[in-house]
């Protein structure tokens, strides 16, 4: 197959996923017990006057038959309008655009370094396999990966906030920086961004060894591997040249089934930091029973998923061009 | 043709018997996967009987004097918020924890193999079609969505495990797809067609077969993803906090800001809990996957 036809139909089917997940989303909503108008006074709109849910009413077109509510949901989430937030009154996509900057920092530095610990663990693991250092990649991994990142958070801010107090218990900058300069403002920043990152990282870093350990070990199990040893190559030139270009292409796409893990170590890490990011507003939905912030954070994580996946494949496709076929 | 056919019963299931020896006497030679297989059979037994090994009622609240007390003689884990026994919490939400991780695990584990046997199975432009509605679910959103379903959802027991469960299956359907693709390749299932076979046979008795060792392993793997999500669901506040679950606990920790005030016997137990829970099913998903992939073993 041409890349382009390859492309395209991974697009279509990208697409067809994305409006799969918001029809789940608008059947879930229609199938448990009570209308939806009672299901949203449940998930926050008590808070609400009469005259603001006849507005809501109007907005989900609630007063219509099902498929046209459908499709005024459609057409609301694809312009972007998800109305505006119960507990802050003002429209969910400028909430969120006020956030996404601080959790691409978080996401952003936390994805590099966790990749740059993770490669290096599995390496070093996947190489020495049954010796001593694979054992202490192993367990460090291990460990991390089986700890909830928010609990990694928590233990982060016991030891290094309140019984060693170093760094801030959270937030992203301390209240009364908020009007200073911009170097200090910037220093304070990066302060309170050091826990966040390193509960981040570390979480990840464990992940990203176990898979890159996993799929290293099975190139070196095979024959052409023998072959390369058996030329007399020296280590490094194997592990460069033979294992690790065949290892990078399934790790890839692992990293990429594993993206959902980014969505939920970005929700806990900012909730426990209360750093102001995307995440933390899942969080404050659920917290303040906000539908339309929970509206508008699962349009989006929905979206970053989806495009990872797609991201993931296209590279795959590039670097390997027998999936086209 | 009678006495044949009860030899040919007799070897199948001594062949098995011998099969689970021989697969019984290499899981045991693995000492770490040995010794996760006793931490999930101690874990069963406790949550099966919490109330032998928990010193106190888990619901009993205290005096204020007992509030957020350090672990002493009488409180081995400390007590929480309310003056109740930590220890005794922790034992108590096995229970739940464990109960909700295995469900959502059946639950997406089911869901995952029939969708992995049935669109890889089928052939044609029936086969086809199948195959692309599968792609499209294959890549939905599993975190986002569980969080959408819990949150709608009334929180119980059941619900959480019907969150988690119904939208962790994708995974398994991808494995057990691509296990069936190639198996009904293979020369002794074109055989068992040209003899008449029907499709339902073939599935259950040459491909299900082939796919359950991996079936197997992601049950273990599913287990581990719903005790995190269970965690995760009960932190964002989202799992059913009239149960103690280890989640709960770590939602209660979290919310009354025990890491803050020092209150570290507060969050660690039920946290380093599912750490080891968590450890235990990956050494015996280890085991198993070295009986099952010879090729792991032949490096040493």
């Amino acid at each position: 197959l041409e890349l382009k036809t390859y492309i395209f139909s991974r697009a279509l089917q990208s697409v067809a996923t994305f409006f799969a997940a918001l029809t789940i989303v608008f059947f879930l909503f229609r199938i448990v017990p009570g209308d939806p108008v009672s299901l949203l006074v449940r998930l926050g709109a008590q808070s609400l006057t009469a005259e603001e849910i006849h507005a809501l009413k109007i907005t989900f077109g609630l007063d219509r038959p099902l498929y046209q509510q459908y499709f005024i949901y459609l057409l609301n989430i694809l312009q972007l309008n998800f109305g505006k937030s119960f507990f802050y009154r003002i429209p969910v996509t400028e909430l969120f655009f006020n956030r996404l900057g601080n959790t691409i920092i978080l996401v952003g530095t936390g994805t590099i370094l966790s990749i740059l610990i993770g490669l290096t663990l599995g390496v070093v693991a996947g190489w020495f396999r049954g010796r001593k250092q694979d054992h202490s990649a192993m367990i460090f991994s291990l460990l991390f990966y089986s700890m909830p990142s928010f609990w990694i958070g928590m233990v982060f801010i016991y030891l290094l906030a309140i019984t060693i107090p170093i760094f801030p218990t959270g937030d992203i900058i301390s209240a009364r920086l908020i009007a200073a300069d911009g170097l200090t403002k910037t220093l304070d920043i990066l302060r309170h961004l050091m826990l966040p990152l390193l509960t981040y990282s570390l979480g990840f870093a464990g992940q990203y060894a176990l898979i890159l350990r996993n799929t290293l070990t099975g190139v070196l199990a095979e024959d052409y591997i023998l072959t390369a040893k058996a030329k007399g190559l020296t280590d490094i030139q194997i592990l460069k040249d033979h294992a690790l270009k065949n290892a990078s292409l399934p790790t890839i796409t692992l990293v990429a089934i594993n993206i959902g893990f980014v969505v939920l170590g970005t929700i806990s890490i900012e909730t426990v930091f209360n750093w102001p990011g995307v995440g933390r507003l899942v969080y404050e939905s659920i917290f303040y029973r906000d539908f339309p912030i929970l509206q508008g954070t699962f349009v989006f994580f929905t979206v970053f998923m989806i495009l990872a996946n797609f991201i993931a494949d296209l590279l795959y496709a590039i670097l390997d061009p027998r999936v086209r076929l | 043709m009678k006495n044949n056919t009860i030899v040919s019963i007799n070897r199948s299931t001594r062949t098995m018997k011998d099969k689970f020896t021989k697969n019984w006497l290499l899981f045991k030679e693995n000492k770490i996967a040995l010794l996760g297989l006793f931490i999930i059979i101690g874990l069963l037994v406790i949550s099966l009987i919490p109330s032998i090994f928990s010193p106190y009622n888990p619901k009993t609240r205290g005096p204020s004097e007992t509030h957020y007390n350090p672990p002493s003689f009488e409180h081995p884990l400390g007590t929480d918020d309310e003056g109740k026994d930590l220890i005794s919490l922790v034992i108590h939400g096995t229970r739940t924890t464990l109960l909700i991780s295995f469900s959502a695990a059946l639950l997406a584990v089911i869901i995952g193999t029939f969708t992995g046997l049935v669109s890889g199975f089928y052939g044609g432009i029936k086969g086809e079609m199948l195959m692309r509605i599968t792609d499209i679910f294959l890549v939905l959103p599993t975190i986002p969505l569980m969080i959408i379903f819990a949150a709608t959802l009334k929180p119980s027991i059941w619900n959480v495990s019907l969150a988690i469960g119904l939208t962790s299956w994708t995974q398994t359907a991808r494995i057990v797809r691509s296990q069936t693709l190639t198996v009904k390749e293979r020369v002794y299932v074109h055989r068992a067609r040209t003899l008449g076979c029907s499709d339902t046979r073939i599935i259950s008795k040459y491909i299900l077969p082939a796919a359950l060792p991996l079936v197997i392993a992601q049950f273990i793997l599913s287990i581990n993803f719903a005790i995190a999500s269970e965690a995760f669901l009960s932190f964002l506040g989202l799992g059913d906090l009239s149960q103690i679950s280890w989640g709960s606990i770590l939602f209660f920790a979290f919310s009354f800001g025990a890491f803050t005030i020092g209150a570290y016997w507060y969050f660690l137990p039920p946290g380093i809990c599912i750490i080891i829970t968590i450890l235990a099913f990956t050494a015996v998903s280890q085991g198993l996957d070295e009986i099952f992939n010879p090729r792991l073993r032949k490096i040493y």
